[in-house]
């Protein structure tokens, strides 16, 4: 089966659904984008299913290369690590596509908002399975246009068309900070594009090709182009993989993107997109291992941010943003694991994040609906009387996130753990102390959410089946997701790594029994502890501020920092060039009026009046014709 | 045989009479009819000068000037009647709007 087939039909499905959007009423639009999807979803199931070795497919050639006759191909590469990108991507976006017929159901832009998925998941998938540089940078930029797409869907506010004068005008606010939104993860990426790209041109110059199937053969004799060389490579791409995955310092990007539709939340800012950064670097794996600097770097990205996003997340009252600076967070990890060359640990995170996040933020999704467009966790609570399978299924994520044994992050972030502990003690501490805070903070949002008494004034309600199959399915995988790579401590071979290490290095532990039991041990109850917190501080009052209130609510201080350092000169010179220009322009607005102040004092001779201009005419014409009548008679004399 | 002088005199006459016309009528078409007067009061003295010289070249002038003035009166007559469309009237004295 033609690995084309997989970009293909969401890319058909954008098409028809964005040329032809009008012809398709109701929830059409949204059955045909799912279909799209699903169709991937088979084909990538049977790809994966049949796939003996990696499969290399070159479609055509484009940006040609005259100097050395050699153009750079179209092509597709599936292995094992690509293969299981296109899993999460079409199984995860099916699952969110179906949601959304239902939860988008009503606006406006029905139709258009399943284009732009579809749209999405082509781009992600090109990004994915290409087997070159240049062709992951389209994907790359694909995706990163469906995302600025996405979080300004509702760029004019949800009721803007509202005849009620405040709505509208509280509306007409949201869209603003909906736009901004939107240019705000636009600019923020388009600062780590330039570090891709430079990887990308550095790369070339040092090894003549971007083909990744073609560098990774060339294996040790990589190093050839000398170690400063490769470091440099790597970390210009780590500066693109930073501007995707929201890691330190181009982070404040991605809470904000928490403004668009729910279901762009869990699919794109927590599921697939935002973790291109850490396919990248797996990607990219073969020059990683040449560049133990670098990779130092990105292990260190990984475990600052993760801390850094845990602790934004403490005092947050958003429900959606708590759960967005947890991706952070949690992207964190995936970084921390690849920066410390424990690719399958990453990767392995990826995956179950990508089921218990996006499940997460389906739940959420279904509370926002429930509580008509309420998205403060102090409006909420006790909801889990009143939407009992929401509940169930949250649960369900909270304790996959919180790192609880059995639940799917357990292995994950154990696993993590475990290499961190490892190779680098001080990474391992914030690790830990990462995981505690996570378990807290999730605690917290799910006694403020679904516990205690319920404090707003909606009247919440069960979500209908469209919206419940899904998230019954995510909180399936969430649950069991783990069980795919069990530890060989617990009687397990793990699996799902020894499957990945045909594509990336595995990395086999070397610790002691007993050690990794301790590690376990200590895993599991830095997140029982951080849930029993939140259950004895939320328990009897239900909100209490937790410590760092300010810094943590003002996720500290970043964007404040950045407007001082970044935004407050660049205003400074814009005023002055306004100011320049306002100069300029008036000089030139000065000269044009005086020259139009002279015309005007001849427009007194235009009367208007077509037989006085045939007068002057006439006149005109006799003082001509008796001039030349004098010369020819030879003078008046 | 007429002398030219006769055929010149003829033209002057029709020509100031053109010409008072195109000074003196308010309306469009009246005022059309006179230009034309005097255009063919151009005519005839070229015909008439083409005569006395015994060479056809001003001849030939004159179909150019009767090509240019059947054009001119297609176009005119067209815009004389959408300007009465639009104003209801062809009065050129008012219609001065379009002065400086």
């Amino acid at each position: 089966m033609p690995l084309y087939l997989l970009p293909l039909f969401p890319l058909i499905g954008f098409v028809l659904l964005i040329c032809f959007g009008r012809a398709f009423r109701g929830a059409l639009g949204g059955v045909i984008g799912s279909v799209a999807v699903a169709a991937s979803f088979v084909v990538a199931l049977l790809l994966v299913l049949n796939l003996s070795g990696p499969t290399h497919e070159v479609l055509w050639t484009w940006l040609p290369n005259m100097a050395q006759n050699s153009n750079l191909k179209v092509g597709l590469y599936l292995d094992r690590l690509s293969a299981m990108m296109c899993l999460i991507i079409t199984g995860i976006g099916t699952l969110i596509h179906i949601y959304s017929i239902s939860y988008m159901r009503g606006d406006r832009r029905y139709t258009r908002f399943f284009a732009f998925l579809n749209f999405f998941v082509a781009m992600m998938l090109i990004l994915v399975l290409a087997d070159s540089y240049p062709l992951m940078f389209v994907g790359w930029e694909g995706v990163g246009m469906a995302s600025y797409l996405l979080i300004g869907f509702w760029y004019s506010g949800r009721n803007s068309e509202q005849s009620a004068g405040a709505l509208r005008e509280a509306s007409d606010q949201e869209g603003v900070a909906n736009s901004n939104a939107a240019r705000k993860a636009f600019i923020m990426n388009r600062v780590g594009d330039l570090g891709f790209m430079l990887g990308m041109f550095l790369m070339y110059k040092a090894y003549g090709t971007l083909v990744i199937p073609e560098l990774m053969q060339q294996g040790e004799a990589l190093a050839q182009a000398g170690r400063s060389v490769i470091e440099l490579m790597c970390l210009f791409l780590l500066v693109g993989a930073i501007g995707k995955s929201g890691q330190l310092p181009l982070t404040t990007w991605l809470p904000d993107a928490m403004a668009g539709p729910t279901p762009v939340s869990a699919l794109i800012h927590a599921a697939t997109m935002v973790t291109a950064g850490v396919y990248l670097i797996s990607r990219t794996h073969f020059l990683y291992d040449l560049a133990p600097g670098a990779s130092l770097w990105v292990a260190w990205v990984g475990g600052l941010t993760a801390l850094y996003g845990a602790i934004s997340a403490l005092n947050q009252y958003d429900i959606k943003k708590i759960l967005a600076y947890s991706t952070v967070s949690q992207l964190g990890y995936m970084f921390m694991a690849v920066g410390l060359h424990s690719y399958t640990a990453g990767l392995f995170h990826l995956l179950t994040h990508a089921f218990f996040k996006a499940l997460l933020f389906l739940a959420a999704g279904a509370v926002i609906h429930a509580l008509h467009e309420q998205q403060d966790v102090r409006e909420m609570g006790g909801l889990h009387r009143r939407m009992p399978f929401a509940h169930l299924v949250s649960l369900a994520g909270v304790l996959a996130i919180s790192g609880i044994p059995i639940w799917s992050g357990f292995f994950s972030k154990d696993s993590i753990l475990t290499s961190a502990y490892e190779q680098n003690l001080p990474l391992y501490l914030i690790g830990l102390l990462v995981a505690l805070l996570t378990a807290f903070y999730m605690g917290r949002w799910y006694f403020l959410v679904w516990r205690g008494e319920y404090r707003g004034h909606a009247h919440p309600h069960e979500s209908d089946a469209v919206i419940n199959a899904p998230l019954g399915v995510l909180a399936a995988l969430a649950t069991l997701g783990g069980f795919l790579n069990i530890p060989g401590f617990l009687g397990g071979s793990q699996a799902l790594s020894r499957w990945l290490s045909a594509a990336v290095p595995f990395e086999a532990h070397e610790l002691a029994i007993s050690t990794e039991w301790g590690l376990t041990i200590a895993a599991v109850a830095a997140g029982v502890l951080g849930l029993l917190g939140a259950f004895l501080l939320y328990r009897r009052q239900a909100i209490t501020d937790v410590p760092l209130r300010e810094l943590s609510r003002n996720s500290l201080y970043l964007d404040q920092l950045y407007d001082t350092v970044f935004n407050r000169p660049a205003r400074g010179i814009a005023g002055g060039l306004d100011l320049m220009d306002r100069g300029v322009d008036g000089t030139v607005q000065g000269i044009g009026e005086n020259v139009g102040a002279v015309g005007h004092v001849f427009t007194f001779w235009q009367s208007g009046f077509v037989r006085s201009y045939a007068v002057s005419m006439l006149l005109g014409t006799v003082v001509l014709v008796g001039y030349w009548a004098v010369k020819a008679l030879g003078g008046l004399g | 045989m007429t002398p030219t002088s006769a055929y010149i005199a003829l033209s002057g006459i029709l020509f100031a009479i053109g010409m008072f016309g195109v000074m003196t009528r308010r309306t469009a078409v009246m005022v059309f009819l006179s230009v034309e007067l005097m255009l063919n009061a151009a005519n005839l003295s070229l015909v008439a000068f083409a005569r006395a010289w015994g060479d056809l070249t001003a001849q030939t002038a004159v179909f150019i000037v009767m090509t240019l003035a059947a054009a001119e009166v297609a176009i005119g007559l067209a815009i004389i009647v959408a300007i009465f469309r639009k104003r209801e009237t062809t009065n050129v004295d008012q219609l001065a709007s379009l002065k400086g």
